[in-house]
């Protein structure tokens, strides 16, 4: 069953994982292309000055793509289950509820996770051959909380689109507004390095909103 | 059962957290605190403080501070003119002084031209925002001693290595200079640098006079010169006195030579680090702390003017030369006025939630602010909600004035808009 409910969310996402793929490998190869447009014109001497003293990464073109791509995946993954009316039989399913959310929202998330790795190897590499390997560090590390902004960004949507009242929804707009908005704070790089664990954790954590709403969706709390 | 429960734990717990970092931040935003400190000077023509204030929509207010009284009570003071300003702070104002034929040929004793104001003026300025940030762990060395005149780009970088080695990379080609990074170690273990360098302060650019390389804090405290030189290292370690260990050193590279930089050790104590004999000279300003306050030193042919920003005061400390060291010349000291917006908040927030500072270029959750004058707003809140859920047979019905009795309107709005 777990498989056959993989599969099911895996159709279902097909075209937006392509697309956020797409999308992801473009603005990995933008990012690269304007490293490449400053090395060739000013040297590549400049690009690390620029770098280590003026504290920028290049990588700016990509800082939003993630939180992007995790709302169309969890609008494209959740929204049709309640629009379409298939959460209920989904529900009728003779299979444990929250396992139920667990297996489709895993399903979103590992998709979530190869886009997120595709884009972050190719600029990792890219960097680790120009400059050195505490600077693609750097580099890397400062890009994490975009993509653990992207998960959080799909974490929340799913929980909206999965809650049945329109003022629960506001109210999980707001706070997802307030959650997503905190990893866009610092633009320094690597400001967020310090706190990276807990924010994996606090990402696990927001599976719960979801496995919340459904329960509220079970229990007839629906407009 | 179980899950749903934490489930709804972890909502209100997030909901609360959101709460509490984004109303003070939008209160913060609504109420601006006014900005317009005044900006101090010592005059070495009256030996006295003088303040320029300006205000955003009000006329420009200049003063002498003719008496400072220790109780911290308000100075006595005389309003001047600008042109009377301009008299008695020639230091920075020389160009209209010369323009107008008014600028002395001696002042305090001192032969005053053009050239020796210009010669001796000094500028230093360092944020904690510039301090308190990750570093790459990269550094650029630029040539001290160029085949031109000019000096150009850096075209190294250099890094520590965990085995105790000064490890130069080539920019252009990402390739280790094993000539160079040999060199410089040697040269460095040579005299007695201690690996790995805990703070470094250089000022990477071709856009200025010359380049004294980097100042460098090794792992025992010590400070060295670091540059390079035609490709060779130049190593010079600074004389500390017994028993100081230094934390923060900043460079200078001013056309005046005569102080190569600023040290502050670990007990927060400022120093002059000076060419001749390489030493350091205490400076009696009071402690510094540039991890957490903000520095301005402007230096000039009769005086250095210090301008310390912390959190709740601004201290202006000014100091001259002497043949014995450096020797006070007066200190001033303004603090914040508390905003009614700030006195207001202390009696909504009991605290506040936030993630990034002005002290510090990095981002964590940080609670502060916190208001026992709250608590009456916090008691309204609970009972109000109290009555909200009267009629409800589950354990909110008292969790949640509990927690507001605490959380204040952090948690009255969650509870309050998510009782279904």
């Amino acid at each position: 069953m777990t498989k056959a409910i993989f599969f099911k969310e895996l159709l279902k996402t097909r075209r937006v994982f392509w697309l956020s793929l797409i999308l992801a490998l473009l603005f990995a190869v933008y990012a690269i292309m304007c490293i490449r447009r400053v090395s060739t014109s000013h040297g590549v001497e400049h690009v690390w000055l620029i770098m280590l003293m003026k504290d920028q990464t290049f990588i700016d073109a990509i800082k939003y793509v993630p939180l992007l791509i995790g709302i169309a995946m969890g609008w494209a993954q959740m929204a049709p289950e309640m629009q379409q009316k298939r959460l209920k039989l989904t529900l009728h399913l003779p299979y444990p509820q929250n396992r139920m959310i667990l297996t489709m929202v895993t399903a979103g998330l590992l998709q979530l996770l190869v886009v997120f790795l595709v884009q972050a190897l190719i600029i990792g590499i890219y960097y680790r051959g120009i400059i050195t390997s505490e600077m693609t560090w750097h580099v890397m590390l400062t890009t994490i909380p975009w993509y653990l902004a992207g998960f959080d960004a799909y974490l929340l949507t799913s929980s909206i689109c999965l809650e049945g009242r329109w003022r629960r929804r506001i109210a999980l707009g707001l706070i997802a507004l307030g959650i997503v908005s905190i990893y866009f704070m610092q633009p320094a790089p690597q400001a967020y390095t310090g706190i990276l664990w807990g924010a994996a954790i606090f990402t696990l954590l927001l599976v719960l909103f979801s496995i919340n709403s459904v329960n509220r969706f079970k229990e007839g709390q629906i407009d | 059962m179980k899950t749903k429960i934490f489930s709804k734990i972890v909502l209100f717990i997030v909901a609360i957290a959101v709460m509490s970092w984004f109303l003070p931040w939008l209160y913060a935003l609504a109420f601006p605190a006014p900005s317009g400190e005044p900006f101090c000077s010592f005059s070495p023509v009256n030996n006295k403080w003088i303040l320029s204030s300006a205000r955003p929509g009000q006329k420009p207010v200049i003063v002498v501070l003719d008496s400072i009284p220790a109780d911290g009570s308000d100075p006595a003071v005389t309003e001047i003119t600008r042109d009377e300003r301009d008299s008695l702070v020639p230091q920075m104002f020389y160009k209209e002084l010369l323009a107008h034929e008014k600028l002395p040929d001696t002042i305090g004793g001192k032969a005053v031209s053009v050239h020796s104001l210009r010669t001796h003026e000094m500028m230093h300025n360092s944020s904690p925002r510039d301090i308190v940030k990750r570093q790459p762990g990269v550094w650029m060395m630029m040539e001290s001693m160029p085949v031109r005149v000019e000096l150009s780009d850096a075209d190294q970088v250099f890094r520590f290595t965990p085995d105790g080695r000064m490890e130069f990379v080539d920019m252009a080609t990402n390739a280790i200079n094993e000539s160079r990074s040999r060199r410089f170690t040697e040269t460095l273990t040579k005299r007695g640098f201690t690996f790995p360098a805990t703070d470094l302060s250089a000022n990477v650019t071709s856009r200025k006079q010359y380049d004294e390389g980097y100042l460098m804090v090794d792992a025992a405290g010590k400070v060295f010169h670091v540059k390079q030189q035609a490709g060779r290292p130049y190593v010079a370690a600074i004389k500390l006195p017994e028993g100081v260990t230094a934390s923060k050193v900043f460079i200078l590279e001013e056309m005046n030579r005569d102080i190569i930089g600023l040290m502050v050790d670990t007990d927060n104590n400022p120093w002059f680090i000076e060419r001749e004999g390489y030493t350091a000279l205490p400076l009696p300003i009071g402690k510094i702390d540039p991890r957490n306050e903000s520095v301005l030193m402007m230096g000039n042919l009769f005086n250095f003017t210090f301008r310390v920003t912390g959190k709740d005061c601004t201290r202006w400390s000014a100091i001259e030369r002497t043949p014995e060291g450096y020797a006070l010349l007066g200190t001033y000291d303004i603090y914040k006025p508390a905003t009614t917006a700030g006195k207001v908040a202390r009696y909504i927030f009991p605290y506040t939630l936030s993630f990034v500072s002005t002290t510090d270029s990095l981002a964590y959750p940080r609670f502060g602010h916190f208001s026992a004058a709250a608590l009456a707003l916090n008691a309204i809140l609970a009972i109000m909600l109290w009555f909200i859920y009267r009629r409800h047979r589950c354990p909110v019905r008292w969790i949640a004035p509990v927690i507001t009795l605490v959380c204040g309107v952090f948690s009255f709005i969650p509870f309050a808009v998510m009782r279904d």
